[in-house]
């Protein structure tokens, strides 16, 4: 698959939280400044940055307001408990395919035990590297030196591909098509407990490609948890539809309909290799995760009349959690 | 030309005492709630008779519209002057009779509601009843909606179309319905023209005294259907009282009346339903409003069925849709569908349904 179009489905990502957050679903100090950022360096990066930045910033349907923010929550609050359980210690996330993800900004900020490595294409890294060298609040929120600089296409043109390898954030290129050296890398890395967390990225590896990643992850960290957010084709015509209508835009899923159920999704994990493996839908998810004033608060905020279709979505995406070497027991909420 | 036995051929009586709205041109960001409707009591008496020129001209536009081409702005306004005349003489309960197929959600999906009338055969040789929701979500709101009404014109005693949810002012703006207007017309007029419109259509219809038709379900505050009667229906559907429950309740499992996950209306249970049907002497509640995997379910022991006449939701739910024949004997039968291929649609053109990436 083209790895611009894989790229894409990063924009899809960011004007879905870009949408929640001007709902007032969530709080993201952020997201402006990423929005911003695109603005400016879109165009060195993207052969059509206007069709983007005006699909960036529109209006999602209240289904997919509601669908993004128990994503988005779901996993935060994932993050929250293995933070709190290793309250004040050495730990580590690694987000693969990070994109334009604000997550790693506030979460730096706020814990100082923590070390964060964010990991997409190298055209990916070299973009947000931009982005955030060239914003203050971004730069300071990691603690990196911010770029001033007088002319945008030379300071985007001069920018290495290395990434960024700052004390407590590393921003690094790999593709994890191919994930030998990202293998590798993991190997080198010092031990702490480490949260990996791969939100809709293994969806668009090969079969095999996917099975190689999760090997390497599993075969070279010693303390993982780790947290699969990702689509899933069931067992009636959703998933043909999603794959056809993904073909539109070149996309393909090879293991949407391969994975299909709960049941075979967290089969696949068995099957590498991972022992303790929670697995559960969106929907269920809405309705048990979060708190009763919290589900007032966001019906409040909009109308939905998608009751139906809010429940097929959901039921068509997955969250999995498994963990090794450490000891503890686990349910899918992470209350440890 | 050719004559239609329900339409006879008389010099047409022109109702001239409707007001016609001021045109207004609404901004984008502008939000627009119209509370403050004129009360008009439906009309007694038979229904005018269309002149040859209007026939002539509202078959122009059935052949224009059939192949989702949008009328004009000026059409439209011609088109819903005709719309009010023919929709002030229902009534809440339209009264309908058999045989009849009776049709679900339809959302803007132009290619499956010419799919539906394949299916179910042409009107007005078959008749129907459609229980709402005719825009929003398809991309095709302006031409669905024009075209149910044209042919509500053209055949008033062949095809019914009650309001849902969806045809009101406040839902339009959020679903899609407005911004295709402002897309395919430059302005809001049309959308206008057509809310000021949907505020005509009948709220439930009565099929042969047996089976009553609606959007959404029941209301704690109705028991009885001479209640629906009583309602002043000409006004934008409010945020709450008999006429928002009757466009927004669904039937749930659980009985008695129940808060709704959707802001609006009630849930109802098997018991309500019952004694709602044994009331009023009926033997079915028919209503859609809910996407149903199959097109049609049934709830209640069979005191409800929901029918759902838009196929791959949304271009991304994968349902089948179904629509229900009720022949002369009452019997029933369901005729599913797939989404209809579209051969002449630029697939290109079609914005993929966004999915969670």
């Amino acid at each position: 698959m083209n790895l611009q179009i894989i790229r894409s489905t990063d924009h899809d990502a960011l004007s879905c939280r870009y949408s929640i957050a001007s709902k007032q679903y969530i709080k993201d100090p952020y997201i402006s400044n990423i929005v911003q950022g695109f603005q400016k360096f879109l165009k060195f990066d993207n052969k059509s940055p206007r069709r983007v930045l005006s699909s960036l910033v529109k209006t999602k349907f209240p289904v997919i307001n509601r669908g993004t923010y128990i994503r988005i929550k779901s996993i935060d609050i994932i993050i929250e408990n293995f933070l709190e359980k290793f309250n004040g210690r050495d730990v580590r996330i690694i987000n693969l395919g990070a994109g334009s993800d604000t997550r790693s900004f506030s979460l730096a900020k706020q814990h100082n035990n923590l070390d964060i490595i964010e990991v997409d294409f190298p055209d990916s890294i070299k973009f947000k590297k931009a982005i955030i060298l060239d914003d203050k609040e971004l730069a300071e929120s990691l603690d990196i030196p911010f770029h001033q600089h007088s002319n945008l296409d030379e300071f985007y043109k001069e920018l290495s591909n290395e990434g960024i390898l700052a004390s407590r954030y590393q921003l690094l290129p790999f593709d994890l098509r191919n994930s030998t050296d990202f293998g590798e890398f993991l190997r080198k890395l010092p031990e702490k407990p480490t949260l990996i967390l791969s939100e809709c990225m293994l969806c668009y590896l090969s079969s095999d490609e996917a099975d190689k990643l999760l090997l390497a992850i599993h075969r070279n960290i010693s303390q993982g948890v780790f947290v699969v957010y990702d689509p899933l084709g069931g067992d009636d015509s959703f998933g043909n539809v999603m794959i056809d209508n993904l073909k539109m835009r070149n996309l393909s899923l090879d293991t949407l309909l391969k994975y299909n159920t709960l049941e075979k999704y967290q089969e696949r994990f068995r099957n590498i290799g991972f022992q303790y493996v929670k697995i559960d839908n969106l929907f269920n998810i809405l309705n048990n995760w979060l708190a009763p004033e919290d589900l007032k608060r966001i019906a409040r905020l909009e109308f939905l009349d998608e009751i139906e279709e809010l429940k097929l979505l959901l039921e068509h995406y997955c969250l999995c959690l498994s963990h090794w070497g450490l000891e503890f027991e686990t349910n899918l909420i992470f209350q440890l | 030309m050719e004559l239609d036995p329900d339409v006879p051929m008389e010099d047409a009586i022109e109702d001239q005492s409707l007001e016609e709205d001021e045109q207004q041109h609404l901004s984008d960001d502008q939000v627009f709630y119209n509370n403050q409707q004129q009360p008009s009591i439906p009309k007694q008496g038979p229904l005018p008779d269309l002149s040859s020129s209007n026939i002539n001209q509202l078959d122009e536009w059935i052949e224009h519209l059939g192949k989702c081409q949008p009328l004009s702005e000026d059409n439209v306004r011609n088109l819903c002057k005709m719309a009010i005349d023919v929709l002030t003489f229902e009534e809440n309960v339209q009264p309908v009779n058999v045989p009849v197929t009776i049709c679900g959600d339809v959302h803007g999906q132009f290619h499956d509601l010419m799919e539906l009338f394949k299916i179910g055969g042409p009107c007005p040789d078959t008749n129907y009843l459609f229980m709402g929701d005719y825009v929003d979500r398809g991309y095709y709101s302006v031409e669905t909606v024009s075209y149910l009404v044209c042919m509500k014109v053209r055949y008033p005693n062949r095809i019914t179309i009650l309001r849902g949810n969806h045809e009101s002012r406040q839902i339009t703006q959020v679903y899609g319905f407005y911004d295709e207007c402002l897309r395919k017309y430059g302005s809001a007029t049309v959308w206008k023209l057509f809310t000021d419109l949907f505020d005509y259509f009948p709220i439930t219809a009565l099929v042969d005294n047996k089976i009553f038709c609606l959007h959404g379900g029941l209301s704690p505050m109705i028991e009885t259907i001479d209640q629906v009667r009583e309602l002043d229906r000409i006004q934008e559907v409010p945020h709450e009282g008999p006429m928002c429950d009757l466009l927004w309740s669904d039937p749930d499992d659980r009985g008695g009346w129940g808060i709704s996950p959707r802001g609006a209306g009630f849930t109802f249970g098997q018991d309500i339903s019952e004694q709602f049907n044994h009331t009023n002497g009926l033997s079915l509640i028919a209503r859609a409003h809910q996407l149903v995997m199959e097109g049609y379910s049934w709830s209640h022991q069979e005191s409800v069925v929901t029918i759902f006449s838009a196929p791959n939701y949304c271009y991304r739910c994968g349902n089948q849709a179904a629509i229900m024949e009720v022949d002369e004997q009452h019997n029933r039968q369901f005729l599913q569908y797939d989404p209809s291929v579209r051969p002449g649609e630029p697939t290109v053109t079609r914005k993929t349904p966004d999915y969670f990436l």
